[in-house]
């Protein structure tokens, strides 16, 4: 009898003890769990609360001088990016700069190559000095290097390789205009002087050409140049060399960092290096000393 | 009865935890509400989003200008510098965000290696005068004796290094 009633006892209390750990195992514990979690949050919130608000009196927000800034600025970009109805008055716009241009700097021979789409291989090439015959040594030095020629233009044409996908390519510009970025290649021959001037002035115009890759070499009498850039455009019409808009984002982290002292303070435009066109000093000719490769 | 009393503080003590658990929500979403209504009323990222695309974007259209420009004054004090039996044989530059790297293939004119080692180690001390170069490194012309082409173009060193433009 006296067993009965211990096994009875033993029974009771192994059955309270599950039916506390169930408690204890499928409520209070994950409950616990919550409230640390919640009560974390609310720490968190505070305390970034207080630093939101500490960091708000220190900071200087943009007032309407600095708005106007933000505001010219985005028209300079604007203004940098040529718009045009398509891919074909892009080029027109570049051929006729770059035919100018070849001009004043008294170039001897200067060739336009492009692509007639990306991937594909380049044309055929356009004399930018109409009254001119193109010289036989650029020819030449341009066909010992068709393949490389080609290679380039098309790690260039995709704009994920550009510095600057991760700021232009995420930015809209209204209306149907979207952002196009296309390279060219500009061969030229000419004398020191003259070629490294049409270098330097090669991204002075409307185009706004900006220099991927150079390549010098030597020609007959003269050294020859080959000159790898890309232009982008705002164009309206659909285009083969159109930016994704979702490539790159805004482009964050990119330059400046986020948490630099100069985002605390308003912009002054006057302390921003901008680099304007400079003119290269003198250059003489014939010390330039380029060995003609024995293909 | 006892098991009565053992469920009723079982149960009590659940119920305890989950007010406990619903006070701590609200307290919760009232601080996070506070944060948002904080954030939305001083935007602060958006300014400084705003002011960090306005330097990305003077840099940008500053930037062409700048490569170009460095591009043809590096050729030009590179013309500088070079003198017989020394001479260029390819030249490559390639612009970066604030540098751009080059490779230059020098050939020198010379009979033996050793000369013209000497005459272009002369060049590669003058180039380190380049303050603006910040790395630089060689490679001698393999193999050691003259090739075909070799012998026609003297022996040719290349020079690789990267050029600070900013």
């Amino acid at each position: 009898m006296k067993l009965k009633v211990f096994f009875r006892k033993i029974v009771w209390i192994l059955a309270s003890l599950a039916v506390l750990l169930a408690f204890a195992g499928l409520d209070w514990l994950p409950a616990l769990k919550e409230l640390n979690r919640l009560k974390r949050d609310e720490r968190e919130y505070f305390l970034q609360t207080n630093r939101l608000k500490s960091l708000i009196s220190r900071f200087a927000f943009p007032d309407e001088k600095e708005k106007l800034i933000f505001s010219k600025t985005e028209d300079r970009l604007l203004e940098s990016l040529p718009r045009v109805a398509d891919d074909a008055s892009w080029l027109a716009i570049i051929v006729s700069a770059l035919r100018d241009r070849a001009k004043l700097d008294q170039l001897d021979s200067a060739l336009l190559l492009i692509q007639a789409g990306p991937g594909q291989p380049v044309a055929a090439p356009l004399n930018l000095l109409t009254r001119a015959p193109v010289a036989d040594d650029l020819q030449r030095w341009l066909a010992g290097q068709r393949q490389e020629t080609d290679r380039c233009l098309q790690t260039f044409a995709d704009f994920h390789q550009s510095p600057w996908h991760a700021v232009l390519g995420g930015m809209e510009f209204g209306g149907k205009r979207q952002l196009a970025c296309r390279p060219i290649g500009i061969a030229v021959a000419a004398k020191l002087p003259a070629l490294l001037h049409f270098v330097n002035h090669c991204s002075w115009f409307a185009g706004h050409l900006e220099i991927v890759q150079l390549r010098m070499g030597q020609g007959e009498t003269r050294p020859l140049a080959l000159i790898f850039c890309r232009g982008c455009y705002r164009v309206s019409a659909s285009s083969a060399w159109l930016v994704p808009v979702q490539v790159g984002g805004n482009g964050e982290n990119l330059l400046i960092d986020a948490d630099s002292d100069l985002l605390w303070q308003p912009v002054d435009p006057n302390a921003v290096s901008l680099g304007r066109e400079k003119e290269l000093p003198p250059v003489r000719d014939s010390v330039m000393l380029l060995k003609k490769r024995n293909y | 009865m006892l098991p009565l009393i053992f469920f009723i503080i079982l149960a009590a003590v659940s119920a305890l935890l989950h007010f406990e658990k619903s006070r701590c929500q609200k307290r919760m979403l009232t601080a996070r509400q506070q944060f948002n209504l904080t954030a939305r009323a001083a935007p602060v990222e958006k300014a400084k989003a705003q002011r960090g695309w306005f330097y990305k974007i003077n840099y940008y259209l500053g930037y062409a200008w700048r490569n170009s420009y460095a591009a043809a004054d590096f050729v030009h004090r590179l013309s500088g510098i070079v003198r017989m039996p020394l001479q260029i044989f390819d030249l490559k530059i390639v612009p970066g965000w604030q540098n751009f790297r080059f490779e230059l293939a020098l050939a020198v004119a010379a009979d033996k290696r050793e000369q013209a080692r000497r005459v272009f180690t002369g060049f590669y001390q003058v180039m380190q005068d380049f303050t603006d170069i910040s790395q630089m490194a060689f490679s001698e012309p393999t193999p050691p004796d003259l090739t075909p082409g070799q012998a026609a173009n003297g022996f040719v060193f290349i020079i690789s290094g990267q050029v600070e433009t900013e």
